[in-house]
C-alpha cells in the first residue's frame, strides 16, 4: 500500500510513477529478491513475485478486485494484505512510498 | 540437496492439421486438408472440447501452445522449471473424440510418426511415449510393433477414457503382447475432451471444475480394478503407469478389491497375492499432488503404507492448466531425500529404461 511519509533509512528506489501506469505492473529485483509492482487506479503495491505455492510469477498476474491472480495455477492473492483468499499460504507484501514520482519500497 | 529431475510426462501440442501432414497416403491427406470445412482448420477431425481451462482468463497456460512443434522448442521453459529431462506424452490425446470410427487408426499412424519424428530423440534430454487406442488393439499392436524398438521411445500411452471395455478385457491382449516383446511400459492417461463413453457420458457436469474433479481418477479406477481382477497382472510382464490421477485413489481401490477379493475369490482371475499388492507394483505419475491445505492426505504416510517408494515419478503435466512445477515435490513436507530422489529420477530411469 502507498505510504507518503517514511523513514528513509529503509527504503529502497525501485521504479518511477511514470514507469508504472494505472494498471499496469512490473517485476523488479532487489537484492536478489524478485518484488512485483502493481498500480491498481493510481495506488501502488508490492508483493513478492514469487507465487508460494509453485512459484509462479505473480508479477505476471491479471489483477481485479486488488487481487492478483497468479498465471500459473490461478491463486488469488490480497495486494494489500498477501493473504491468499482461499487458503491459508500468504505471499509477502511491502510498505510502498512514493516521493518526488519515485517508488520506494521498505525492506 | 538438488536432484537431476526427469519429468515422466511433458505433452507435446500439435494440432490436428501438424497430425495431418504425416498421413502416409497422399489421397487421404489431400481429403483430411480439404475435408473439415465447417470446423477451425487446426483441428480437423479431432473436436475441440469448449472447456474454459483458464478460469475465464486467469490463468495462462495453453494446453495446445501452438509454439511447441519439436522436443526443442521446451528448452527454455524446461531450464527455468529445472527439469533435465524429458519424458513426452502426446498432446493430442483427445484423438479418441474422432468421430470417423474408419479414420482413428490413420490418425493414429500419423500421430506416432510425428512423434517419433519431433520429439523422440533418445539423446539424454528428450523421448517419447507412442499414442495407441484402446478400440483398435490390433493396430495399436503394430504401432508397438512398428516403432517400439526406436531410440527415444521409451513407453506407450493410452486414452484411457473412451474405450468401450476396461483394461482387463480380452480384446486388449495383442497390446500386452506387444509391449511385453519390446519392454515398453503402458501408461494410462485421461482426456478431458468430450469422450462418449465411461464415465464421460454419463457425468453430466454443471462446469469444468465438477467435471475435471472426477475425470481422471475414475478411469484410473475402473481400469486399475479391471486388471488386477482379471488377471493380466499375472499373466504378462508388462509395467503400467497411471498418469495425472494423482495418489489418493489407490488406498480406496485397494480397500474394495481386497475386500471383495476375500468374500469371492472364485470370482477374481489366478492371483498369488492380495489385489492391493498389486497396487504396489503399479507406477504413478505424481500430478497432481495433493495441496498441502488438503490436510486429510498424507503423502509421505500414503507412500509408505502403500509401499509406493519405487513407484511414484515426478510429472509436470506442462503445458496444462493443472502442470506441478518440481515445486510441488518439494513441497511435500517429511519427504526423505532419498525418497525425491526416487521420484526425481530413479522411478523414471527403471520404468522408461533410460
Amino acid at each position: 500500500m502507498t505510504e507518503t511519509s517514511a523513514d528513509e533509512s529503509a527504503l529502497q528506489k525501485v521504479a518511477t510513477t511514470d514507469e508504472l501506469e494505472p494498471g499496469s505492473s512490473s517485476v523488479v529485483d532487489v537484492d536478489g529478491e524478485q518484488v512485483a509492482l502493481f498500480n491498481i487506479e493510481g495506488e501502488y503495491f508490492a508483493l513478492s513475485n514469487v507465487c508460494p505455492h509453485q512459484g509462479g510469477p505473480l508479477g505476471q498476474g491479471r489483477v481485479e478486485d486488488n487481487c492478483v491472480y497468479c498465471p500459473w495455477h490461478g491463486w488469488q492473492f490480497d495486494v494489500e494484505t498477501g493473504e491468499h483468499v482461499q487458503g491459508e499460504d500468504a505471499v509477502g507484501t511491502y510498505d510502498v512510498v512514493v516521493e518526488d514520482d519515485e517508488i520506494h519500497i521498505r525492506l | 540437496m538438488d536432484h537431476t529431475v526427469i519429468d515422466g510426462e511433458w505433452h507435446s501440442a500439435e494440432s490436428g492439421a501438424d497430425i495431418r501432414e504425416y498421413i502416409a497416403d497422399d489421397e487421404m491427406r489431400e481429403n483430411e486438408e480439404q475435408g473439415y470445412l465447417a470446423g477451425p482448420k487446426d483441428w480437423g477431425p479431432v473436436q475441440w472440447d469448449g472447456w474454459d481451462r483458464s478460469a475465464g482468463g486467469r490463468t495462462e497456460i495453453n494446453i495446445h501452445s501452438p509454439d511447441i512443434k519439436t522436443a526443442e522448442d521446451i528448452d527454455p521453459v524446461r531450464e527455468q522449471l529445472g527439469i533435465d529431462t524429458v519424458v513426452f506424452s502426446p498432446g493430442q490425446f483427445r484423438m479418441t473424440t474422432i468421430p470417423a470410427q474408419d479414420k482413428q487408426v490413420m490418425y493414429m499412424r500419423a500421430f506416432n510418426d510425428l512423434t517419433v519424428d519431433r520429439f523422440a530423440r533418445g539423446d539424454g534430454t528428450y523421448y517419447a511415449k507412442l499414442y495407441i487406442f484402446g478400440n483398435h488393439p490390433e493396430e495399436s499392436a503394430e504401432e508397438i510393433e512398428r516403432y517400439g524398438d526406436e531410440d527415444g521411445v521409451v513407453g506407450a500411452m493410452i486414452t484411457d477414457v473412451g474405450p468401450t471395455y476396461p483394461m482387463g478385457h480380452k480384446s486388449y491382449e495383442p497390446i500386452y503382447e506387444a509391449a511385453e516383446k519390446h519392454d515398453l511400459p503402458i501408461i494410462l492417461h485421461s482426456t478431458t475432451g468430450i469422450v462418449a463413453g465411461f464415465p464421460i457420458a454419463g457425468m453430466q457436469s454443471k462446469n469444468f471444475a465438477e467435471f475435471h474433479t472426477l475425470a481422471h481418477t475414475i478411469p484410473k479406477m475402473w481400469h486399475a480394478n479391471s486388471l488386477i481382477l482379471r488377471g493380466i497382472v499375472e499373466q504378462y510382464d508388462v509395467d503400467f503407469g497411471f498418469w495425472e490421477g494423482g495418489l489418493s485413489w489407490i488406498p480406496a481401490l485397494g480397500e474394495r478389491l481386497d475386500r471383495e477379493y476375500l468374500e469371492r475369490s472364485s470370482e477374481f482371475a489366478e492371483l498369488s497375492k492380495l489385489p492391493s499388492e498389486y497396487l504396489s507394483e503399479f507406477y504413478y505419475g505424481t500430478q497432481p499432488l495433493p495441496e498441502e491445505a488438503t490436510k486429510m492426505v498424507d503423502v509421505v504416510d500414503l507412500i509408505e503404507r502403500a509401499d509406493l517408494e519405487d513407484q511414484v515419478i515426478y510429472c509436470s503435466d506442462r503445458p496444462h492448466q493443472d502442470f506441478d512445477a518440481p515445486a510441488a515435490v518439494n513441497n511435500v513436507e517429511g519427504l526423505s531425500d532419498e525418497q525425491k530422489q526416487k521420484i526425481f529420477e530413479d522411478n523414471a530411469r527403471e520404468l522408461f529404461g533410460i
